[in-house]
């Protein structure tokens, strides 16, 4: 025989929201417990943007990042001449502008929505509050975006130095062109 | 006919558009004109409540860091704050009542008026321009009595139109324990009414005046209470009657920059010289520790707890007590530079926002 007042007061309370679903899937929030998502959860902002609308535009103030929950977001950058070009596609799951978390620097490019799609937005005045009241949390989102530049950072660092050598042996190769060429002259 | 007709139908969408708007002003316009005699009151209340929930929501702040929810974080800094309200009305309220009450009866008594009389004959005496001027027939007794008067009903009548009655400070409390709890869940679903387009303009303005207008407000509530006190204090051992009474004045007044400090001193110097006709000596004995507590207020505390961004021109003070002066009497002039430095933050973040955010 069941009894559904017992069972709706020791049901286990295991159903999680799409927000911290999507919340735990981005490594900032990697480190937050299931509380720490949730308090996460009521600061967030949950819009819908339809196809061709911005999110942000390039040359912005930043101001926080955003998790697309469903359909696809570009990051488009404008040349001087008015030339769009599509630098990602993000589709569910992806985060951009993460690094507005921490100050208030321009926006690189611009962020558009692609289809119709469900975004979720985190900013920074909410991240700072949160940091004022519990700092736990807040020090462990930092944590992830410190994280974050960091991986991208030493990427960065990888990319750079491969260029570096790359440049060196190209210059080593029109050296000894060059010498190729000075010895074959008459 | 029909290319001028062509032309009149393709300017028509501007023209409606243009036209929408301002009938839409007009009728937003005379609907607040009309509703404002019955929403006023709300209003008032609702101000209330955000200046106290600005004023204690650290202190919830503070209690959420030491791991109490919000929910009983709230109700226990409002329980402290109405404890201490009422231990206000017990003990600190009759005094300064009945200070007050004393101060207005020396103000009604014939010494000041003596006072003033040979104030106005020595003017005569010494600069007879002055006194072709008709200096003599002007009743200063009566302009200061009329001061005050105009100042204390001003201020009593707006204290007990708001707080006095039981309900309207249960609404009050209501309100600010809402507004302490749940400050977030409100703040996001006003912002979820901002279309797409204005989302991080309408927020980073929102963020920028809640912030700029939270510090504003704790800043001048905090200067006002150490200023005050320490006036108290300061009079308290210099022996000047109605300390308490005074010692207030001299913190409100601070609310005034530049003006409030020496308006503040006034009083205390007044109630010297009616009191103690004899010894000009306090007089100085009171500018001195009037200026010791402007010293420790513009060294230490201002320092610490006012915003920057809130500076004024001195001609921008003036004007704006004048104005203040104009349109509620001597308890306008009071409240006219904290009201002018909250709409001068709202406005500099309005200009800040437009500036970033249209350049882009």
């Amino acid at each position: 025989m069941k009894y559904p007042l017992w069972e709706n007061i020791f049901k286990r309370r295991t159903e999680e929201s799409e927000t911290v679903l999507a919340l735990k899937g981005v490594p900032i929030f990697q480190e937050l417990v299931k509380n720490e998502l949730k308090e996460i959860e009521k600061l967030v902002h949950q819009r819908t943007y339809t196809k061709g609308e911005q999110i942000f535009s390039q040359e912005q103030p930043g101001l926080g990042m955003y998790i697309v929950l469903s359909g696809k977001v570009n990051i488009v950058r404008h040349d001087e001449e008015g030339n769009k070009l599509i630098l990602a596609s993000l589709s569910q799951g992806s985060f951009f502008g993460d690094m507005s978390l921490l100050d208030e620097a321009p926006r690189s490019a611009t962020a558009e929505a692609a289809e119709l799609s469900q975004i979720i937005a985190f900013f920074r005045p909410d991240l700072f509050d949160l940091l004022n009241r519990q700092p736990k949390t807040g020090i462990k989102i930092i944590t992830g975006v410190a994280n974050i530049i960091a991986t991208r950072l030493r990427a960065q660092n990888q990319l750079s130095q491969e260029l570096q050598e790359q440049v060196e042996s190209l210059t080593q190769e029109i050296e000894q062109l060059k010498d190729q060429t000075a010895d074959s002259s008459p | 006919m029909n290319q001028d007709s062509q032309q009149l139908i393709s300017l028509d969408p501007d023209l409606i558009r243009g036209l929408g708007k301002f009938f839409l002003i007009l009728v937003f316009t005379y609907i607040g004109i009309k509703a404002f005699p019955y929403l006023s009151n709300a209003l008032v209340l609702l101000l209330v409540s955000v200046l106290l929930s600005s004023i204690l929501g650290p202190f919830v702040d503070i209690l959420e860091r030491r791991q109490i929810p919000r929910v009983i974080g709230a109700l226990i800094v409002l329980l402290v704050f109405l404890f201490l309200i009422v231990l206000a009305f017990r003990f600190l309220i009759p005094a300064v009542r009945e200070q007050a009450i004393a101060v207005n009866e020396l103000i009604q008594s014939q010494r000041p008026a003596e006072l003033l009389h040979t104030f106005q004959q020595w003017i005569s005496e010494k600069l007879p321009a002055a006194a072709a001027g008709e200096i003599e027939n002007i009743d200063f007794s009566g302009k200061i009595n009329a001061f005050f008067s105009d100042f204390l009903s001003g201020s009593v009548s707006l204290l007990f139109n708001i707080a006095g009655m039981i309900s309207s400070l249960f609404i009050v409390i209501v309100i600010t324990y809402l507004m302490m709890k749940d400050s977030r869940k409100i703040t996001k679903s006003i912002i979820s009414l901002i279309p797409n387009k204005y989302f991080e303009p309408g927020l980073n303005l929102a963020d920028k005046i809640q912030t700029q207008l939270s510090n504003y407000i704790r800043g001048q509530f905090t200067d006002a209470l150490v200023v005050g006190m320490l006036s108290v204090i300061g009079l308290w051992i210099l022996d000047i009657k109605y300390f308490v009474f005074i010692g207030l004045i001299a913190g409100l007044a601070n609310l005034i920059p530049y003006i409030g400090p020496v308006a503040g001193a006034i009083p205390a110097m007044a109630i010297s010289i009616i009191n103690n006709p004899g010894e000009p000596i306090m007089l100085v004995y009171i500018a001195i520790m009037f200026a010791i507590v402007q010293m420790i207020d513009n060294s230490i505390v201002s320092p610490a707890v006012m915003s920057k961004s809130v500076n004024m021109h001195p001609i921008s003070v003036i004007i704006i007590i004048i104005i203040g002066g104009n349109l509620m009497g001597a308890f306008g002039m009071l409240i006219a530079v904290p009201a002018a430095g909250i709409l001068k933050v709202t406005f500099e973040q309005i200009v800040w926002t437009v500036k970033h955010y249209q350049s882009a």
